[in-house]
């Protein structure tokens, strides 16, 4: 009896989000509106067809996220640490840097990223990378603050043991820093990623074939927008909270490892 | 022909630290020859554990002369070298890396500052660990070990890089009254066993068994040099022999 009613509290937490989310949308239900389903309804060719069209957007919205934090985790590493140096020309760089980012709009970096950069570099760019670099960018300031942060609170004597046993400056970041600070920053590092599978949303101006963009198309052929963006809206709720879950998994494993 | 004095193994001369207006070390000089047993005692800021971070440039001295080996030590190359070959250190808060487990953190060091084989240098460090009588704790991370313990990983760890000089500072003042023990029996066998050292404690039990060299300081400055038996008997500045009346009181 203990035991069950200890499972289904389980059962009941890893749930719960869902059960909430869709709580929440159950007044969309009730309204005056008449629904189109149709639109999307699994049973139907048309709608299966309409319905493989937005999930497939899936593939660039999960790519150009994750190819975008990889960077912007790498950049955002190499910013902060020389805003963790003693002497205020390292320093300066990061602070530059980072002020000059977090000011410009991810949107706007988007459209100068795609228009502005290939006349600048007389280079051509793909949507694609437009976006992974306009995303890991804006990304890469608040990356930075969160490594200064993560690393700024790992105690003096961590580097003084790490001197002591004569550990060079990569050694001593690579081994015995960095793999502090960065269990630290894990659940920073997770907002990050929710943030920015939300915020590749926004790359569908410049015509990326993402979840958004796919919706915004099926809209202008079906005239459904309701139904349309409603399933766009469940299509981000249950990856942002599978990701979510499987951001906490890691911090549990983490932690338990010591 | 007069005989050539052993040239010492360190050598402190007229060393200035400040920290800001605050002046922490105040024209300090002292010579340990290789064996030598060093034991530095005194008030709370009078200056012991800055002197030893200078001596391995945790902090640096801002003028006089610090040579280890005959080397100067400083910003320059050679310095740092001087003290990566030579000096060991054990903490107060013993500083292990905490997502390490104990035979990790031993063989860290010999493998990457070192470029020893990872099969030596876990033989090296299952020696030491042997030494200060953890073995069966190897593959246990920091946390789970007593303070007693982690203080005796420590050492483990300094001695694993070989040093000639070992410095100890306040090693036990972290420590529960009941796991003191166990770690200065360790010091006390590596210092019968020879291992150069300055340690700096309260313990004065543990000072007058085995040291050859009492210091005592105070605003900076050594205020008192002897060996223990002189030192504990007749301490020649008031400042040191209040001191002792008030340590040695209980």
């Amino acid at each position: 009896m203990q035991i069950l009613s200890h499972k289904m509290r389980a059962v009941w937490r890893r749930c719960s989000p869902m059960m909430v989310a869709l709580f929440m949308l159950m007044p969309l239900g009730g309204c005056s509106q008449n629904w189109g389903w149709y639109v999307v309804n699994p049973a139907t060719a048309a709608g299966q067809r309409n319905l493989k069209f937005l999930i497939d957007g899936l593939y660039y919205t999960i790519a150009l996220s994750l190819t975008a934090i990889s960077i912007s985790i790498i950049v955002g590493l190499l910013i902060a640490l020389p805003g963790l140096s003693s002497r205020r020309g390292p320093r300066s760089i990061n602070r530059v840097y980072v002020e000059m980012i977090r000011a410009i709009p991810i949107l706007v970096l988007i459209l100068w990223v795609y228009y502005g950069l290939p006349q600048v570099a007389g280079i051509s760019i793909s949507v694609f990378w437009a976006g992974v670099l306009a995303l890991a960018i804006s990304d890469s300031a608040f990356q930075a603050e969160i490594f200064r942060a993560g690393i700024q609170s790992i105690n003096r004597g961590q580097y003084e043991a790490a001197a002591s046993i004569s550990l060079n400056y990569r050694d001593t970041m690579r081994f015995v820093i960095l793999p502090q600070a960065i269990k630290r920053i894990l659940p920073a590092l997770g907002n990050q990623l929710v943030y920015m599978l939300k915020m590749s949303s926004l790359v569908s101006v410049i015509g990326m074939q993402e979840l958004t963009r796919r919706a915004n198309e099926l809209v202008v052929t079906e005239y459904r927008p309701l139904e349309i963006y409603t399933v766009l809206v469940i299509e981000y709720l249950v990856v942002i909270l599978i990701v979510s879950a499987g951001v906490r998994w890691l911090e549990r494993r983490l932690n338990a490892a010591d | 022909m007069t005989p050539q004095p052993m040239p010492a193994f360190l050598s402190v001369q007229n060393v200035f630290k400040y920290f800001g207006e605050f002046c922490a070390l105040n024209d300090v000089s002292l010579d340990v020859s290789l064996g030598q047993k060093l034991v530095i005692c005194g008030p709370s800021g009078s200056g012991k554990s800055t002197l030893i971070r200078c001596v391995n440039q945790l902090e640096q001295h801002e003028s006089g002369q610090i040579y280890i080996d005959g080397t100067e030590v400083g910003d320059g190359a050679a310095g740092q070298a001087a003290i990566r070959h030579n000096v060991g250190m054990v903490f107060q808060q013993f500083n292990l890396f905490p997502h390490l487990t104990i035979l990790e953190n031993l063989t860290l060091g010999p493998v990457r500052a070192r470029g020893m084989p990872i099969a030596a240098a876990t033989e090296l460090a299952m020696h030491y660990l042997e030494r200060v009588k953890i073995p069966e704790q190897s593959q246990k991370y920091p946390s789970q070990l007593s303070g007693g313990q982690q203080q005796r990983v420590a050492i483990a760890r300094a001695l694993c890089m070989k040093p000639k000089l070992m410095l100890f500072d306040e090693p036990t003042s972290a420590l529960d009254p009941e796991m003191i023990a166990e770690v200065l029996d360790v010091i006390g066998e590596l210092a019968a066993a020879g291992m150069t050292m300055i340690c700096v404690t309260h313990e004065m039990g543990f000072a007058r068994q085995v040291a050859d060299m009492m210091l005592f300081m105070d605003h900076g400055k050594i205020v008192e040099m002897a060996p223990p038996r002189r030192f504990f008997s007749q301490p020649e500045s008031p400042r040191c022999k209040l001191f002792l009346s008030q340590i040695l009181r209980h």
